[in-house]
């Protein structure tokens, strides 16, 4: 039982005391006095042991705060924080125990268990006893406080302060890793491995540690592969990760996840850009990105004879080079040829060559992991009108155009989705802003990537029959440059040079599903995001076979070689 | 003999000091022993009067059949044994019974608690449910009564007033329910209303059962704004000329009736006028006053609303200041307000209830709002146990009342028929004062010293020191009392000094808990101080 009541005998002197300070004006000279508590450790430095948990690991003392006598109220209120955690805690010290001694599994549980700190770690524990008074004239609190640094026990921590990958195949010196410059997480090594073993050594504040293998074994990489990871300490049974080819690599140590990721530099295939590098092409040009297919890069232009590689740009560097999968430099002209990723730096001697100077189409695919160089001779044949023509006569082409003879260039959407709005020089119910590109890596594809497509209502007219249509869209072919004066497209039976108009009246791409008859019904159908719908063309009933754009399109992709064509949201 | 110098002494101490320390003067300390006592600043002091947390209830359907049950086994994630429950009545002894007039007197002269209407109506059966309950857990009982049918879906103003006078009540729409609310200046309403009063008076002015009664039953919601008077020409018109005579009739009939009940009422800015916000006028500060000077306590029901409980509510009631005991209770209501609290700058109820506490803090108040919801996982109670336990046990250990005597000087001998002049100083370590100066106590608690009998620990002899001003006492302030004792009829013999502050209406028993250690007290509360030995 605590004993709450302090008792000694007053004597004549106090009631003196008493009679001074209740003469005393109110006065804040007590203040300015120094403060005399004196708060001490037992230690500045301790390695908590998980052995001996019951062992006085450290006792905190503190002396009386000064004595401003029996007409002031001194109360002691004693805290204890960990400057890590930004965390405290405090008790008032009403009994006049003037000492706190802690246990190894005392200040371990205070630290990991109250304040959250991590296992095997140093922290400071920082211990203030505070001495308010409550009395008149007001004085200043009285304080003093200790700081002690304290080693958690338990398992030690997935971190380091220094990195290295060591091991038979990295060689005989370990190699030391840096943070990389965008996540302080991620350490990387890109470089030759040989065939053997590998972990990574580390120095985490005094302990040497050793990152390996989650599991009690050794694991067999694998190009492309992610593997758990843990950590012991050096002196403990050591694992490693087992390379069994010799090649480049890049090896990835994560801490946040823990993890340690391996692959081959050549499996790499991480591309925010891609451009052509070399003398066939003179100043490095960029390749662009096909709007059909994110893994498709695509571009088509004069090359003069020479070499010619794909600088990889990720994350603002260009570290790797696409270039021929083996060592020579020829390439089968119009067809697919392999390609691998090698580093930058040594690309030099790795390329494809030009022999010929002049007009070439490149298609690179990332995911087949092919180079296409296509010459004039080999190089992608458009796309022709293939459909019949009812009864227009086209100014570039003349009267109803045999078949395969009008190259489609472009592809224009026209209906009641944007009410038929056109832009000035451009055909009744024509906007620039929605046509069909062709792609330059398959001609006979066309897409539309941009704002989401508008979903007016309004009446579709199919001669004399009419039917109210929401989102409403056909596909007219028109040519790449509406306002290049040629009206090569314009119908004859409509040509007015005050109203140029090179694509409506012409031919068309409409649903197969709709089912219209020109003067007889105008139908539409129902399209679904993502889903391919058929396709046919013309220029008579396709002209007035809708579709019903769905809401939120905003990318669509005509492919005319498989008849189809689908409304997706990117 | 027995008296008081504290006062004397503190005088010319103060004129310098700013605080009653109560030393020098020509009072002797020579030969005294002091004794110094640490106090406990953790213990629930649970059962002390007007302190802690007021549980709430009522007598209308939505009262959970298994109220109790419920309550004595509360569903709390911070519970301290770990059991995910705990007893609210081991956080608060107050059961707070919420009810309106129509319901406790249904007829003319009927009144619901009267044994032969115990089981009248619903309403009746529980109302006997909860003072059957509230008895069998030692709890005291507070009521609060609304005449104001508004939002209601039953009439609160009783249908016999309507039916004397039609022109006694008006009508408002709750849904697509009718209901009518009596006018509180109509001559019809006040005649029932005494009556009614006075017969609640006659069976709950009682301090053994009852903590206390929050009045006055008027306006919306019965919290003393948005009223509507009979001299109103058409609906709306806000006519508040009968204002200040209402709110006297109304204060006065509490008052007289409720003389052993401390009575409370709402402070706020709209005191009795007709609107439920707006600017305030000065009308509010008079009648709050009066209101004050006629006894009455002060409670605000919108803490933690920054659009009720503004500036003006702030500098009202620190001009009262341990000088006024205060009821707090929040405005927000989760089960019903939705995330509205949140355009109050509150991101999670977790901040509601931090910010309620915090202005209720800040209010000094004594008594805080366990609120019930018929849902009860979305009741205040509910968000206080689940949301902010914390909260809850700092109240407990900070916010109420918390006296205790720190240092005393008592003699260890004194001559049987002599007089001793002894002394203590005490202190105060909640942020709200004890009110012993509460008008209807009729001066109930005060610090006494007793000679105990040293094997039981009783008292033999209890000396009561009249004018020990207990009210004084807050925090930061410590305060002094010397007490001259007449020791003429004690036998001589070997006694214990202790220490308590008793009720002297109850055989001077302890009465307020005080801040010390359990294991320095008797079992019947008194503190153990110094041995003493009378010749």
């Amino acid at each position: 039982m605590k004993n709450s009541i302090i008792k000694y005998t007053a004597i004549a002197a106090v009631a003196g005391l008493f009679m001074a300070g209740c003469t005393e004006k109110v006065d804040n000279s007590y203040s300015r006095f120094p403060g005399v508590i004196d708060m001490t450790a037992s230690a500045e430095e301790i390695v908590l042991d998980e052995d001996t948990p019951d062992d006085v690991a450290l006792t905190i003392t503190w002396t009386a705060a000064k004595d401003y006598g029996p007409d002031y109220l001194t109360t002691y209120q004693y805290q204890w924080d960990l400057i890590e955690a930004t965390s405290e805690k405090s008790e008032y010290e009403d009994m006049g125990n003037f000492t706190r001694t802690y246990t190894h599994a005392q200040l371990q549980e205070m630290m990991v268990d109250d304040f959250g700190y991590t296992t095997s770690t140093w922290g400071t524990m920082r211990f203030t006893i505070t001495a308010e008074y409550e009395g008149t004239p007001i004085v200043l609190p009285d304080e003093d406080q200790v700081d002690v640094r304290v080693k958690t026990y338990g398992p030690k921590q997935f971190a380091a302060d220094r990195v290295y990958l060591g091991g038979t195949a990295v060689g005989a010196e370990n190699i030391e890793l840096t943070a990389s410059e965008t996540n302080p997480d991620l350490y990387v090594y890109n470089g030759n491995l040989s065939a053997g073993e590998f972990n990574f050594p580390v120095v985490y504040g005094d302990e040497n540690n050793v990152i390996i293998p989650a599991g009690s074994a050794d694991v067999t990489v694998e190009s492309g592969e992610t593997y758990e990871a843990t950590v012991v300490g050096g002196d403990e049974t050591v694992y490693s990760w087992t390379v069994t080819e010799a090649d480049s690599y890049r090896i990835s140590l994560n801490f946040s996840n823990q993890t340690v990721s391996v692959i081959k530099t050549s499996d790499i295939m991480e591309v925010d850009r891609l451009f052509m590098a070399g003398s066939a092409i003179g100043a490095s040009t960029e390749i662009a990105r096909t709007l059909e297919n994110d893994n498709v890069y695509a571009w088509k232009g004069e090359l003069s004879a020479g070499t010619l590689s794909f600088p990889i740009e990720f994350e603002e560097e260009r570290n790797l080079t696409m270039v021929p999968n083996g060592n020579g430099h020829s390439f089968n002209d119009g067809q697919g040829n392999p390609f691998t990723t090698v580093n930058s730096s040594v690309a030099e001697s790795r390329y494809w060559e030009i022999t010929e100077p002049g007009t070439y189409r490149i298609v690179v695919d990332t995911d087949a992991r092919t180079v296409a160089i296509y010459s004039a001779a080999t190089d992608l044949a458009p796309r022709y009108a293939n459909g019949t023509w009812s009864n227009g006569t086209l100014a570039g082409y003349g009267s109803k155009p045999e078949q395969n003879t009008v190259e489609i260039e472009c592809l224009y959407m026209y209906g009641t989705f944007n009410s038929f709005t056109d832009d000035t020089g451009i055909g009744q119910g024509f906007e620039f802003a929605y046509r069909c590109i062709r792609s330059l890596a398959d001609p006979y594809i066309f897409v539309y990537s941009g704002e989401a497509l508008p979903r007016s209502t309004g009446t579709a007219n199919a001669g004399s029959a009419n039917k109210t249509v929401t989102g409403g869209v056909v596909f007219f072919i028109g040519p790449e440059s509406p306002l290049d004066g040629s009206d090569k497209f314009e119908s004859s039976s409509v040509q007015n040079p005050t109203h140029p108009r090179p694509v409506n009246n012409s031919y068309a791409f409409g649903s197969v599903d709709a089912h219209s008859v020109r003067n007889s019904t105008c139908e539409s159908f129902a399209a679904t995001l993502g889903t391919p719908h058929g396709l046919r063309e013309g220029q008579d009933d396709s002209r007035y076979d809708y579709f019903e754009i769905p809401e939120g399109c905003n990318h669509v992709v005509v492919d005319t070689r498989n008849m189809t064509v689908t409304f997706s949201q990117k | 003999m027995i008296f008081a110098v504290a006062a004397v002494l503190g005088a010319s101490c103060s004129k310098d000091s700013g605080a009653d320390n109560g030393y020098g003067g020509s009072v002797s300390l020579e030969g005294l022993t002091q004794v110094s006592v640490s106090p406990d600043r953790e213990r629930i002091l649970l059962k002390n009067p007007l302190s802690g947390w007021v549980t709430y209830s009522g007598i209308g359907d939505g009262l959970a059949d298994n109220y109790w049950e419920l309550y004595d086994n509360f569903a709390c994630s911070e519970a301290p044994d770990g059991s995910g429950k705990v007893n609210v009545w081991d956080y608060s002894n107050v059961l707070y019974i919420k009810a309106d007039w129509a319901a406790m007197n249904p007829e003319d002269g009927v009144y619901i608690w009267e044994e032969q209407y115990q089981d009248y109506s619903d309403y009746a059966r529980r109302l006997k449910y909860l003072m059957d309950g509230a008895k069998e857990r030692g709890l005291k009982i507070a009521f609060t009564i609304n005449t104001n049918s508004e939002d209601d879906h039953t009439n609160s103003t009783p249908d016999f007033v309507r039916e004397e006078d039609p022109s006694s009540c008006y009508s408002t729409v709750t849904g697509s329910v009718t209901v009518y609310s009596g006018y509180p200046d109509h001559p019809v309403f006040q005649k029932y209303y005494e009556k009614f009063v006075k017969a609640f008076a006659a069976r709950f002015n009682d301090p053994d059962e009852v903590e206390f009664i929050s009045g006055l039953g008027l306006g919306k919601w019965g919290e003393c704004h948005t009223f509507r008077y009979s001299t109103e020409t058409t609906v709306g018109t806000g006519d508040e000329s009968p204002r200040y005579d209402v709110y006297d009739w109304a204060t006065s009939l509490y008052a007289d009736n409720f003389t052993r009940v401390p009575v409370v009422t709402n402070y706020h800015k709209m005191v009795g006028k007709t609107a439920g916000s707006g600017s305030a006028d000065a009308m509010s500060q008079t009648l709050l006053e009066l209101a004050i000077s006629k006894g009455f306590a002060m409670r605000h029901d919108a803490f933690g609303m920054k659009g009720y409980y503004g500036t003006w509510e702030k500098n009202f009631i620190s001009n009262y200041r341990y000088k006024v005991p205060v009821l707090g209770e929040g405005g927000w209501v989760a089960g019903s307000h939705g995330d509205g609290y949140m355009g109050d700058g509150y991101s999670n109820i977790r901040e509601l209830r931090q910010g309620e506490y915090d202005e209720m803090q800040n209010a000094c108040v004594n008594m805080m709002d366990f609120r019930y919801n018929s849902n009860v996982s979305q009741s205040e109670t509910y968000l206080w146990f689940n949301e902010a336990y914390d909260l809850v046990m700092e109240f407990l250990q900070e916010g109420v009342y918390r006296l205790y005597p720190n240092q005393l000087y008592l003699p260890e001998t004194v001559q049987a028929g002599s007089s001793v002049t002894v002394r203590s100083r005490w202190s105060n370590l909640g942020n709200a004062y004890f009110p012993a100066d509460l008008k209807q106590w009729e001066g109930r608690y005060k610090m006494a010293y007793a000679l105990l009998d040293r094997s039981s620990g009783e008292p033999v002899r209890v000396f009561v020191d009249d004018a020990a001003a207990l009210q004084t006492v807050v925090k930061n302030q410590m305060q002094t009392f010397d007490t001259e004792i007449g020791l003429s009829d004690v036998p001589a013999g070997s006694y214990t000094w202790g220490i308590a502050i008793v009720n002297t209406q109850k055989d001077n028993v302890p009465a307020v808990e005080m801040a010390v250690r359990e294991e320095s007290m008797t079992a019947s509360g008194w503190l153990k101080l110094l041995d003493v030995t009378v010749q």
